[in-house]
C-alpha cells in the first residue's frame, strides 16, 4: 500500500503589468525578467499560474486617454509600419498634449472602456506593440502569459464593489455624488479613492476586478509592483488578506540611465529600450559557443536580478551586463547533472521567500554567482532562468 | 425672499456673538445668542438692519476666521452614506449631548465641524465617537482642539464635490428622549426646520444644516423628544424664522443667501 502523496500546492504569481502604449525600456525588462524568473522557480515547487492581463488593466486612463487622442488626432493610421519607438514618440506627443489640459473625460472614454469589458478589444497601435513585445519576449526566454490573448478579469467592477462593500473592504458614496473607496481604515490605511464620481476606475480597481476571484484557489499570491506603488500594494495585499489570502509584496525596484529614473511618458527610453539591448547583443554571446544564447539569456537575469538586486540604487552599466553573460557562458560549459523533477523541487525550495512557497529569484540567481558552492548550472538555467 | 440688508443684519449679528467684545461673556442660550435669527417681519426694529456703521462682508468674514481661530475647536462628522433624517437627528443627538462648557466653545467658533467620508465601523476599535447614529451612517466626534484630529484627518477624505444633493421633499425626524427620562413617551415639541436645496451640494447642505440644528440646540429652541420636520425647497421664502442659516452665496460670492431656518416665532416677539 502506498501513501497519496500529498496535492501540490497552489500559487498564483501576478505582476503589475506594463501598458502596451511605449517601447519596453530597461526597468520594465528588470521587472519582467525577475516575474518569469519567479514564475519559473516556483513552478518547480508548487502548481504555479502567472497571471498578466493586458485586458485587465486597458480599461485605465493611462491607455484609454491614449487610444482615443490617437483617434482624434491620427485618425485610421496603419500602425503595423510603425516601429515600437514610433508608437513611443505618439505616446510622449499624447502626454505633452493632456498636459496642456486637452486630456479626454470619462464619457469619451466610456465607448472604448466598454469595447475592452466585452470584447477584450484592443487599439491596433497597442496591439502592434504587444505582437513586438511577443517577439522579444520569445528572444529573452521569457514565458508568453497571453500578451496577444483577451484575459478579462473574473468580476465586474459592480460586482467587486459589492463583494468588498459587503465585508465592510469599500465606501461607495456614488449614490451621493462622490467616489468609491478602498476601505482598509480598520488597519490603519487610509481610505483610497478606486473609481471616480462618474464611474472612472484606476488600475488599483482593475486588480481587485482580477485578484478578488482568483486568490481563494492558490495558497499564496506574489505580487509584484513598482517601489512608487508600494502604499497601493499595501492595501491591496490587507484586502486579499482579509479574504482569506496569503500574500507577499514584491517591490522591484526601477533601472536608473545615468543616475536618473526616467519615465517613459517623457520618451527617455530612445535608445536604451529592450528592442536596442537585445539589437546589440544579437546573435547571443560572443565566444562561448553553442550555447550562446543560453548564455545571454541568463547573463540578462544574472545582470538584472543578481546584480542589480532589488533596489534602484546602481544604473545601468552595460559593461557589468557584457560581464555576466560572459560569466554565464563559462558558467554553462560546467558540466550538467542530471535532476529530476523531485530533486528540482527540493533545489529550488531552498531559495523560498520567508519560509512560504513562492521562490525568490535573486536567491537562485546570487547561489549560480556564489564561488563557494556548486550548484547544478544548466539545469537550473534551463528550468527557471532562460 | 429676503433682501441682502436683513441677510447681512443677522450675519452680523452672529458674528459680534462669537467675535464680538461680549463673546466672550456671552452664554449659550443667553437672547443674545438667539438674535443669530432673521429680522423676518415687517416689525423688525431699525437695530435688526444692517446700517452704514456695521461691518461689512469682507469684515465679518475676516471677525469670523479670527474668531474660530481663537477658539480653535471642531466636530468631526464621520459619513458612510447620507440619509437626511439621520444626519439631522445624530446632528442634534451630538449637540444635546455635550458639556456646556464644549458647547459654549463650539459656538464660539461657529460650530465648525470637519465632514469626512468613512465607515464608522471599521474605525470604532481606533477612535471613540461621542454620537453614533442608530443606523451607523454617521458618527460624530464632540469639537475637540482641530490639531487632535489630525489622524481621521490622514485616514478618511473630506466630503466634497459639486453634485446637486438629492433629498425628499420632505423628512421628519424625532430626537430620542433624554437618556435618564423617567417617562419613556413624554412628548415633545415639533419644530420645522426649512432648508434650501436649489444648487446645493451635498457638502454644503452637510454644513448648513449641521451648523442650524446644532445652533438650535445649544440655544435651547431644540430638545430631547422633540420632532424635526425638515421641508427641502429649493429657495427660502420670507417666514417666521427664529434662527436662520445666512453665508455667502456659493453661486455668487459677493452676495448673501438663507440656506437653512428654524420656523418659529421670530426674535422680536414675546417668547
Amino acid at each position: 500500500m502506498t501513501t497519496p502523496e500529498p496535492a501540490r500546492r497552489r500559487v498564483l504569481i501576478a505582476p503589475v503589468t506594463v501598458t502596451p502604449t511605449k517601447p519596453l525600456t530597461l526597468s520594465h525588462l528588470k521587472a519582467l525578467l525577475w516575474a518569469d524568473a519567479t514564475y519559473k522557480a516556483t513552478a518547480q515547487v508548487a502548481d504555479t499560474t502567472f497571471r498578466y492581463s493586458h485586458t485587465t488593466y486597458d480599461v485605465t486612463m493611462q491607455t484609454l486617454g491614449f487610444w482615443a487622442y490617437l483617434d482624434r488626432v491620427h485618425g485610421d493610421v496603419d500602425y503595423d509600419a510603425y516601429s515600437e519607438e514610433e508608437i513611443g514618440q505618439l505616446y510622449v506627443d499624447y502626454q505633452a498634449d493632456a498636459r496642456r489640459g486637452q486630456r479626454a473625460d470619462w464619457a469619451a472614454l466610456r465607448p472604448y472602456a466598454r469595447a475592452v469589458d466585452d470584447t477584450g478589444w484592443v487599439h491596433p497601435c497597442s496591439e502592434r506593440l504587444l505582437r513586438i513585445w511577443t517577439r522579444q519576449y520569445r528572444r529573452l526566454g521569457m514565458y508568453d502569459p497571453g500578451l496577444l490573448q483577451a484575459q478579462p478579469p473574473g468580476m465586474g467592477l459592480e460586482e467587486v464593489v459589492q463583494v468588498l462593500a459587503e465585508r465592510g473592504l469599500c465606501l461607495d458614496t456614488r449614490r451621493d455624488g462622490g467616489p468609491v473607496y478602498l476601505d482598509t481604515t480598520a488597519y490603519g490605511q487610509p481610505l483610497r479613492r478606486i473609481v471616480t464620481a462618474d464611474g472612472q476606475p484606476n488600475y488599483l480597481a482593475c486588480a481587485l476586478r482580477e485578484l478578488v476571484p482568483l486568490v481563494k484557489g492558490y495558497d499564496e499570491v506574489v505580487l509584484g509592483h513598482d517601489p512608487e506603488l508600494t502604499p497601493d500594494y499595501i492595501q491591496l495585499a490587507t484586502v486579499l488578506g482579509a479574504l482569506g489570502a496569503r500574500t507577499v509584496r514584491v517591490a522591484v525596484g526601477r533601472v536608473p540611465v545615468d543616475g536618473v529614473i526616467r519615465s517613459a511618458r517623457h520618451g527617455d527610453w530612445r535608445g536604451k529600450t529592450v528592442g536596442a539591448l537585445l539589437d546589440a547583443h544579437a546573435g547571443g554571446a560572443a565566444g562561448v559557443g553553442p550555447d550562446s544564447s543560453l548564455a545571454l539569456r541568463l547573463g540578462l537575469r544574472l545582470y538584472f536580478i543578481a546584480t542589480l538586486g532589488k533596489g534602484q540604487q546602481q544604473s545601468f552599466r552595460p559593461d557589468l551586463l557584457a560581464q555576466c553573460v560572459g560569466r554565464a557562458g563559462r558558467l554553462l560549459e560546467r558540466d550538467r547533472v542530471p535532476l529530476d523533477d523531485a530533486q528540482a523541487a527540493e533545489l529550488f525550495g531552498r531559495y523560498a521567500v520567508g519560509g512560504g512557497l513562492s521562490v525568490d529569484p535573486y536567491r537562485v540567481t546570487s547561489a549560480l554567482l556564489s564561488r563557494h558552492r556548486t550548484v547544478p548550472v544548466h539545469e537550473i538555467a534551463e528550468r527557471a532562468l532562460s | 425672499m429676503y433682501d441682502q440688508e436683513e441677510l447681512h443684519a443677522v450675519l452680523a449679528r452672529r458674528v459680534l456673538a462669537s467675535a464680538g467684545p461680549q463673546a466672550a461673556t456671552t452664554p449659550v442660550g443667553h437672547p443674545t445668542a438667539r438674535a443669530t435669527a432673521g429680522p423676518s417681519t415687517a416689525d423688525s426694529s431699525d437695530a435688526n438692519r444692517s446700517t452704514p456703521t456695521e461691518p461689512t462682508l469682507a469684515e465679518l468674514a475676516g471677525l469670523a476666521a479670527a474668531a474660530a481661530e481663537r477658539n480653535g475647536v471642531a466636530a468631526v462628522a464621520v459619513l458612510r452614506r447620507f440619509d437626511p433624517a439621520s444626519f439631522v437627528g445624530s446632528a442634534a443627538g451630538l449637540a444635546l449631548g455635550l458639556a456646556p462648557e464644549v458647547g459654549a466653545g463650539w459656538y464660539a467658533a461657529f460650530t465648525r465641524t470637519v465632514f469626512l467620508y468613512g465607515n464608522p465601523a471599521n474605525l470604532a476599535e481606533r477612535f471613540h465617537f461621542d454620537h453614533v447614529a442608530p443606523d451607523g451612517s454617521v458618527a460624530w466626534c464632540a469639537p475637540r482642539q482641530l490639531d487632535r484630529l489630525s489622524t481621521l484627518r490622514r485616514l478618511l477624505p473630506l466630503v466634497n464635490g459639486v453634485t446637486q444633493v438629492d433629498v425628499p421633499a420632505e423628512v421628519s425626524v424625532r430626537i430620542p428622549l433624554r437618556p435618564d427620562s423617567p417617562d419613556p413617551v413624554a412628548g415633545g415639541r415639533v419644530r420645522t426646520v426649512e432648508v434650501a436645496t436649489g444648487g446645493v451640494s451635498l457638502a454644503e447642505y452637510l454644513v448648513h444644516v449641521n451648523h442650524l440644528v446644532a445652533e438650535a440646540v445649544l440655544g435651547g429652541l431644540v430638545g430631547y423628544g422633540d420632532t424635526l420636520q425638515v421641508r427641502h425647497v429649493p429657495r427660502l421664502g420670507r417666514g417666521s424664522h427664529e434662527l436662520l442659516r445666512v453665508q455667502v452665496d456659493g453661486a455668487q460670492p459677493v452676495r448673501l443667501r438663507a440656506y437653512a431656518g428654524l420656523v418659529g416665532t421670530p426674535v422680536g416677539a414675546a417668547i
